[in-house]
Order: C-alpha cells, then structure tokens, then sequence
C-alpha cells in the first residue's frame, strides 16, 4: 500500500448533480466513498468510512436538518474539513453558513476549475486550521505542483491539478535533486517541484531526519547500516560527516 | 325720596338746611360697607341694585366715589330702562356734581330728572327738583331764575296738601328775593311765612324766618324791628344748637347795635359769634367776624386790637383761599379719577373683548390644530400603512427574485451536469464532442449568472474578473500546460453584451485549446479587451499553427457560424488578422 486516493463524502439531494460531481472528481483521481441525499445518509457514511478526507455538503437539503446542522455534527464530533456547496440564495443562510466554519464553498453553478480550487483550499485551510470567512472570495489557483500540505499523519502532495496523500509511515525517504524533490514510499516515488528544505518543513521531526545535504529518511523505515550508508528498503543512503554523530546516535549497536 | 330745602342764603354766608336725618361718620361707614355687601354677595335684582348704589352714592363720604356709584346707579337704571329710577339717580349726581362744584354738570343732571317727571307728571317731585335748581342758581348768584323756580316750586306746593315744604319753598323764596335785594318781596315773604307757620309750628321756621325778616329789616334801616327779630331768631335757635345761624344772626345783631352806636353791645354780640364760630370750627364765620371786629375796632380807633383781628382775619383769609385752592384741585383730581375711573372701565371692557376674541381665536385655533393634528396622523398612518406594505411587497420581490436566481444557477447546473454526465457515458463516441463543447457553453453561461448575482442584484457584470475567470475554466478544462495572457479594461458590462461576447470568448479559446497548439513547444496565449469610447476591442491572439477556414469550418463548423451570428447580434465586426505564427482575431462590438 503506497499512496492513496483523496477520500470524498458527497452530500447533495440532487442525484444528477451529486453523480456529476463525482464523476468530474473520479477523473481527477479522487475516491468518492458515497453520494448522500440527507443529513441521517451523511452521518451514516462518516461512520461506516472513518478515513474520509473531505466532505462536500449542498446547504439545501431535504429533511430535518440541512447541510449546515451536519456541519455542525462534523465540526463537533468527526473533525473532518468539509466544503459548502450553494447557489448562494439569501443572507440568513449565508450568514447561518459562516457560522459553522466551512474550508471552502463551491458556488454553483461550477465547473471542473471551481471544484479543484475549492478542494485545495479546502484543504490549505485545514492543515493550517483557517476556515474560509469570505463566500466570495477570489480564489486563486495554484497552477504548480508544489502543494505540500500535512494532515493528521499524512502528506497531502499535489499532483496534476489534485492531491494525493501519502502515509507519513509509507515515506522511506526523501531525496533533493536540484530543485526538484523525489518523495520515495515503498511502491511509488513522487517528483516535485520543490527543494527538500520546503518540504521537510511539513515533516514531525521526532520520524524524520536530515541525514545528508540531498537525504531525509524515515527513521522508522531503516532496516540497517554499514559505515556511513543506511540501508532502506532496497536502497543505500549516504550519511555526510555533518550529521553522522547526530544520525547514528539514535542507532545503537549491540 | 328724601327732601332738601335750602332755606336761604346770605351773600358769602351761605346755609343749607338739609331737612333729613344725617348719620354720624362711622355709622356712614358702617353703613356703606354693609350696603357694598349687599351688593357684592346678595343677587340683587336690577332695580335693588340702581337703589342701594344710589344710597351708598348719598352714604359716602368721598363725593368722588359717591359719584362714580351713583353714575353705576344711573347706569343699571337705563340699563332696564326704568324712568323713576333714572330720575333719582340724576338727582342724585346733581346734588353731587354740585357739591364737587361741577354746577354746567349739576344743572345738566337736574334738568334731565326734571324732564322724566314732567313726562310722567309727577308733580311734588318737579317741585322738589325745582327746589334743588333754584339752591343752585342762588349759589351761581342767579337769583331772578332761581326766583322764577322757587315760584314754580311754591305754585306746585301751593296746590299739595304739604304745608311743610309749601312753608319752606317761601322761605327759600323770601332769601332769594332778599339776596337779589327785592327786600319788600322777601319781607313780605318772610311775614307769610311766619304766618303759615302758625299752623306748621315749626322752631326752624320760625327760627330762620324772624332772623331773616330781621337781616332784611337791618338792609332797610328799620334797626328796631331788625333787633327784635333777631333776637328772637337768636333765642330760638341757640338752644336747637344751630350754632352756624345762630352766629351769623348774632354778627348781624352786633351790625343792628352798632348802627345804633351801642357799641359796647356791638362788640359784645361781635365776639359772641366770633367765639361761637370759633367754638364750631366754623371758619368762614371766623373769618367773616373778625373782619367785622377789624372794622369795628378800626371806628373805635382801637387800632391794636383791629390790627389783631386784621391778622387773625388774613390767617383765616389764607387758609380758606387755600381751601379753596384745595377744593379746585380736588375737583381737577375728581375730574381725572373719573376720568382714569371711566377709561380703566373701557379699558377693562376693551380687554374683555379683546379676551374674548382671544378665546374665541385660540378655540378655533385649537380646534384646527387638533383637526391638523388628526389629518396629520390619519395621512401618516396611511403612508404608514402604504410604506409598510410597499416594503412588504419589496421585501416579497426581493426575496422571489432571489429564489428566482436560484432556481435559474440550480437549473444550469442541472443541465450542465447533464450533459456533463452523458459525455462520460461516451468515451469514444463521435458526439462526445459536441456534448463536451455544449457543456462548456452551458457553463459560460452559468459564468455569467453566477458572478451576476454574487453580491447584489445587479444587471452589469465586471467584464475582467468574469473573462479571466471564463478563460482559466477552460484551461482548466482543456488541461493546458501554460497559462494565458490578459490584458483586459477595468469596466463592466450589461447582461444583454456579457452572454454573447462570453459564447463568442468561450468558442474562439476552445477552438485555440483544441487545434491551434499540436506540436508547439512555447505555447502562449494572449487575450486583450479594451474599451474604445462606445466601443470594445477584442483581440485575441495565439501562436499555434495558424487557422485554416476551410480547415477549422470541417472542424467545428457550428463554433465558427456561433461566433459571426453572435458578433453580428452585438452589432459588431470580426477580422482575422494576418499573422506569421498562429492566429490574431479582432473584434469590435458595440457596449450597450
């Protein structure tokens, strides 16, 4: 199991829309765990699926409580970052909306564009635990592939116009390549745009460890070493003079 | 009705003989303020009322005041036009006026009652006003017409059964023939007189009548019978305490004596009166004796004493013209408080009309401002009412135009969701194409409503923020590589040039996505929208691999007819301008 597809909960009780969405999200390689017409369906998935990433939540919908009061059940009970689809009808709702803190709103009507650049800022505010205060707000889309986002114990790294995200524990090992980076995990590899240094930022420092100017591994995923190369997976990794001492302090040798 | 005979009148010793009972001062008083009582609490009729002011008016002491309540007496009276009532009001100004030395006013007053009781042949009472006008005429020195009343007076007395007033009236008669020296008629007068009071048996009568005989008879040299008279006159009025007749008698007895050359008794009878006067605080008296006792003296070559008289006599002499002075201006500041009296009543009228037409005038203005007030209110609660329900009606249209809104974004994202869901079903096929370009115009249209009812309820839409938008959706859609070139005004437009120009944007960038870059390595793009006065010029530029008509007509033939219909719709022109690399589209269209 290497990376894995972003995870989304649809909540829309218009069928053709909800399929519409899913559809334009499948193509850009997003998981669609279920389509929801109602609060009680909605709460249902969450549920039975506890890796859901996103949820994306029409405010109008049929039953006792819209999309709003099952934000409100997600804000307090779930914690996952949700986005706010409306047609924006009067100010009451928008206001009641606000209130509950939505990561992102898709005005409708939409297109592919809108959807990708709510799901990123979405995104983008969560990991940095900043709900979006302005319906209407310009959004601006990263056109580069440099997104690197870190939630909960994943990497969310952005990739053809959408993310995917990688176990924190599935990463052997990073590698800098000029300005590129290659994120290695036990079956893929990722290359971006981006130095190490950057990414390495969004990494918990007690798992990962700088080990050489171009290398940050995985503490965990080392299988061995030998002189001043570790041994991870089928890889060795060089180990400069800087960070020997501080490297192979955490290895001790029987 | 009360009586007043003036029984005679001696040049600069003039008498009145009031013949009704006088009241003390403090009973006046006493009188007065329960008579004003009367009037201030009991509802007394009209006629009680011209009664009881006229009596105050007789009561009072200041004969200013006096006045003024028989004036209001004399006022009610015409007031209910009772002519009796008149009458003795009139009689009693007269008697005022005269007093205040008013006398044109007195005679005026008079002669008005005198005219009533003519009228209503009321004869004793015509008698008696005759009376009151000869008394006055005496006092003017006018004696033949005083005369000639007193003779009406008498005739009228003559025919009544009352002896007393028949008695008086000859007397009074008798003085006046006396004063205006017809000495013969007024002893002859007198003698009546004390004939009929045979009958009368009347002190006073006799009294005056002897000392009066007795002054005519002194007049005429008949010193006997004159000293005789007097005496008698003297012995009988001295113990009615007449003390004012008495001394003058008794001044007249010493002129008799020193006819006589019995001084010693002339100066005996001189002093009498003059203490008597003294005694009586009669001061004309006093003055009149010690100027008899001046002359006296000075024939007696007693110059000492007659200097003293002399002396005593200009003191007295002083102070009366003095009194007269006073007298003169209490009548002027008689006259000015009536006067004041009489212009504070029109004042007082004036204010109460004056307060009445206030009243009147605030009523009436009250009542208009209420009714102002009303209509006001009514008017506002209409408006009221009208805003409450136009706000309703706005508030209601308002709210179904946004429902509306959202039923048209709701309603183009169902069919772009359609066609969106039916391309995927059609991987392969050849119209997948045409569902995928219609999906797109779909969505530049949706473009268009959604930023139209983003914030307001607007029918303009900001043209750089809506075209940019436009373009990075397709980019979007297309998966370009490379990001497009914008160089667009800062300007909005309406909805009617918004649609056409972004289906005509929406097919010239798809048309460039698809087709123009295969095998390009710099891909560019460049969009220019700008605003040239009533104008807007569109270019749109790329570096593909330039645009073949026929090529592009087999291609998309429908993309090309929709941007030439939808240019001519916006009243504009479309040329392809001639480029090395790629393809340059110009535009105009005209901005509504």
């Amino acid at each position: 199991m290497a990376s894995q597809k972003i995870k989304i909960l649809i909540v829309e009780d218009e069928i053709l829309i909800a399929q519409d969405i899913a559809n334009r999200l499948s193509t850009i390689n997003y998981q669609i765990v279920g389509i929801a017409a109602s609060t009680e369906r909605a709460l249902e998935l969450i549920i039975q699926n506890n890796d859901i990433d996103i949820i994306l939540i029409d405010i109008i919908l049929k039953g006792e409580l819209d999309g709003i009061e099952l934000a409100r059940i997600i804000n307090n009970k779930h914690h996952i970052p949700f986005i706010f689809l409306t047609s924006h009808a009067d100010t009451s709702l928008v206001e009641r909306a606000k209130s509950v803190q939505p990561y992102a709103y898709i005005l409708k009507p939409f297109n592919d564009r809108q959807i990708s650049i709510s799901i990123e800022l979405a995104l983008v505010n969560y990991s940095k635990n900043t709900p979006q205060k302005e319906l209407i707000k310009k959004q601006i889309f990263n056109k580069t592939d440099n997104q690197v986002l870190q939630i909960k114990d994943s990497l969310f790294l952005k990739k053809n116009h959408h993310f995917e995200r990688v176990p924190l524990k599935e990463i052997l090992f990073l590698q800098a390549d000029s300005n590129y980076c290659t994120v290695s995990t036990k079956s893929e590899r990722f290359v971006y745009s981006m130095v190490l240094k950057k990414i390495e930022a969004h990494l918990p420092i007690n798992q990962f460890l700088r080990v050489h100017r171009s290398y940050v591994v995985n503490i965990n995923s080392v299988i061995g070493f030998e002189g001043n190369m570790l041994f991870i997976g089928n890889k060795k990794i060089p180990v400069s003079k800087t960070y020997r001492n501080k490297v192979f302090r955490l290895f001790h040798t029987i | 009705m009360n009586k007043y005979i003036n029984p005679f009148k001696y040049k600069r010793l003039i008498f009145y003989v009031f013949l009704y009972t006088s009241f003390s001062f403090s009973q006046n008083i006493e009188k007065i303020d329960s008579l004003l009582n009367t009037l201030k609490t009991d509802k007394l009729q009209k006629k009680e009322q011209v009664l009881t002011l006229r009596e105050i008016a007789g009561q009072h002491p200041d004969l200013n005041t006096a006045l003024f309540y028989a004036k209001q007496s004399l006022k009610i009276a015409l007031e209910i036009d009772d002519s009796i009532l008149q009458a003795i009001s009139l009689e009693e100004i007269s008697l005022l006026e005269r007093k205040l030395g008013n006398n044109s006013l007195s005679f005026e007053a008079s002669l008005k009652a005198l005219k009533i009781y003519e009228s209503l042949k009321m004869f004793e009472e015509q008698a008696a006003t005759y009376t009151q006008l000869a008394s006055n005429y005496i006092s003017d020195e006018d004696y033949d017409i005083a005369i000639q009343y007193l003779k009406r007076a008498k005739k009228v007395y003559a025919d009544s059964d009352n002896l007393q007033n028949h008695t008086l009236t000859i007397l009074n008669l008798g003085e006046a023939y006396r004063l205006s020296k017809h000495l013969d008629s007024a002893a002859t007068a007198f003698q009546q007189t004390l004939h009929l009071n045979k009958t009368l048996n009347s002190d006073i009568v006799q009294g005056y009548s002897q000392g009066n005989l007795g002054m005519v008879y002194n007049t005429q040299n008949k010193l006997e019978l004159a000293e005789e008279n007097l005496n008698d006159a003297i012995s009988i009025l001295r113990p009615l305490e007449d003390y004012y007749s008495t001394s003058v008698y008794l001044a007249e007895l010493g002129t008799v004596y020193n006819k006589e050359g019995k001084y010693k008794l002339a100066e005996a009878k001189f002093l009498e009166a003059h203490s008597m006067a003294k005694e009586s605080g009669l001061k004309e008296q006093i003055r009149d004796f010690n100027a008899f006792l001046t002359n006296f003296y000075e024939e007696q070559k007693q110059y000492r004493k007659a200097l003293e008289y002399q002396k005593q006599f200009q003191i007295y002499q002083d102070s009366l013209v003095n009194k007269e002075n006073v007298q003169k201006i209490e009548q002027l500041k008689a006259g000015y408080e009536i006067d004041k009296r009489e212009s504070e009543i029109d004042l007082l009228n004036i204010t109460n009309t004056n307060q009445k037409y206030w009243v009147t005038a605030l009523t009436i203005g009250v009542s208009l401002l209420l009714l102002f007030a009303y209509l006001l209110y009514r008017g506002n609660k209409k408006v009221k009412v009208a805003n409450a329900s136009l706000f309703k009606r706005e508030q209601e249209k308002a709210l179904l135009l946004r429902e509306l809104n959202h039923r048209i974004k709701n309603n183009l994202q169902m069919i772009s969701s359609l066609l969106n869901l039916q391309s995927h079903e059609l991987i392969g096929h050849p119209a997948k194409e045409a569902i995928v370009a219609g999906k797109h115009r779909v969505e530049a249209l949706s473009l268009v409503h959604r930023k139209l009812y983003q914030e307001e309820l607007d029918t303009r839409i900001l043209l750089k923020e809506y075209i940019e938008e436009l373009v990075l959706g397709l980019f979007h859609g297309y998966k370009a590589s490379f990001e497009p070139n914008f160089k667009i005004d800062d300007i909005s437009v309406s909805l009617d040039t918004a649609v056409p120009l972004a289906l005509v944007i929406n097919e010239v960038i798809i048309n460039a996505l698809k087709y123009a870059y295969i095998n390009i390595n710099n891909p560019k793009l460049k969009l220019i929208l700008q605003k040239d006065k009533d104008f807007l010029d569109i270019e749109i530029i790329d570096n593909g691999i330039g645009f073949n008509a026929n090529e592009a007509e087999k291609n998309n033939s429908f993309g090309i007819k929709l941007i030439y219909s939808l240019i001519e719709q916006l009243e504009g022109v479309i040329k392809k301008l001639h480029s090395k690399n790629g393809t340059h589209w110009k535009m105009t269209i005209k901005l509504a």
